[in-house]
């Protein structure tokens, strides 16, 4: 069991040892920049430039899965289209 | 981005440093000072736009409260889930300027550290905005958004488990 008077400095020397602690240099621009929603560094624009992509292919994949999917439409109207008509007299 | 955007570079330049040196303390840990910080420019930088700060002692204590609830969410998380991974503070952040010491003081630094991180989060944060921030009882309650007296509470836990030492308060 410690005494209390320890418990004290111990918090006490802590308190000293973060005392002259900051962030490193730039980091106050850099978290403006990203709070704002810019683009602060080089990663964050190549980050940009994946998320567009991505957005890009899934759009397109979107696209192309509607298209596809309004092909089969057409086709499964057509052959229930000759359905009927093949059942017609 | 235009005025609003310099003024908002501004706050962030004002704050940041005392900010980021509360949630080290908090967190023991640079890295997770750091992005507890930018989460908490990212939450204000919405406030901030819509005009809701009027003076710069309301910014101040605004973001005070944020960062101080960012961290103990941190703590809360890191404590479930990653306790595994914690780091002392001179070995998570070597580029962090730890004020210089003597080899004796940077093992009493680092055995402080372990011993907060012993400490359940609501616990860790009342004790070291009281006495390492310097916070009253009074404005600790209000930042970590509890009455007084559960603040009360938590100290006096927070002490006997300090001076326990080496026991895990939350086995």
């Amino acid at each position: 069991m410690r005494e209390p008077e320890d418990v004290d400095e111990d918090l006490a020397r802590w308190r000293r040892a973060t005392e002259g602690v900051g962030p490193r240099a730039g980091f106050a621009d850099r978290i403006a920049e990203r709070a704002m929603g810019g683009t602060g560094s080089l990663a964050d624009a190549l980050g940009a430039m994946g998320r567009l992509a991505l957005a890009g292919g899934l759009a397109a994949a979107v696209v192309t899965g509607l298209l596809a999917m309004r092909e089969a439409r057409n086709v499964t109207g057509e052959l229930l289209f000759l359905d009927r008509a093949g059942a017609m007299p | 981005m235009g005025r609003d955007g310099d003024d908002f570079r501004a706050l962030v330049q004002a704050n940041a440093p005392r900010l980021y040196r509360t949630a080290l303390r908090l967190l023991a840990n640079g890295a997770d000072a750091e992005d507890v910080v930018q989460e908490t420019f990212t939450r204000a930088y919405g406030a901030f736009s819509s005009g809701a700060f009027r003076g710069e002692a309301q910014a101040g204590t605004y973001l005070y409260r944020i960062v101080v609830n960012a961290s103990l969410n941190r703590l809360k998380s890191r404590q479930r889930w990653w306790r595994w991974l914690r780091t002392p503070l001179d070995e998570a952040a070597p580029e962090v300027p730890v004020a210089p010491m003597d080899a004796e003081a940077r093992v009493a630094l680092r055995e402080m550290a372990e011993r907060l991180d012993r400490l359940p989060a609501e616990q860790r944060a009342a004790i070291v905005l009281t006495q390492v921030e310097g916070l009253s009882n009074a404005e600790a309650a209000a930042a970590l958004g509890c009455s007084e007296g559960a603040v009360e509470q938590r100290l006096i836990r927070a002490r006997a488990a300090l001076r326990r030492g080496d026991q895990d308060e939350r086995a």
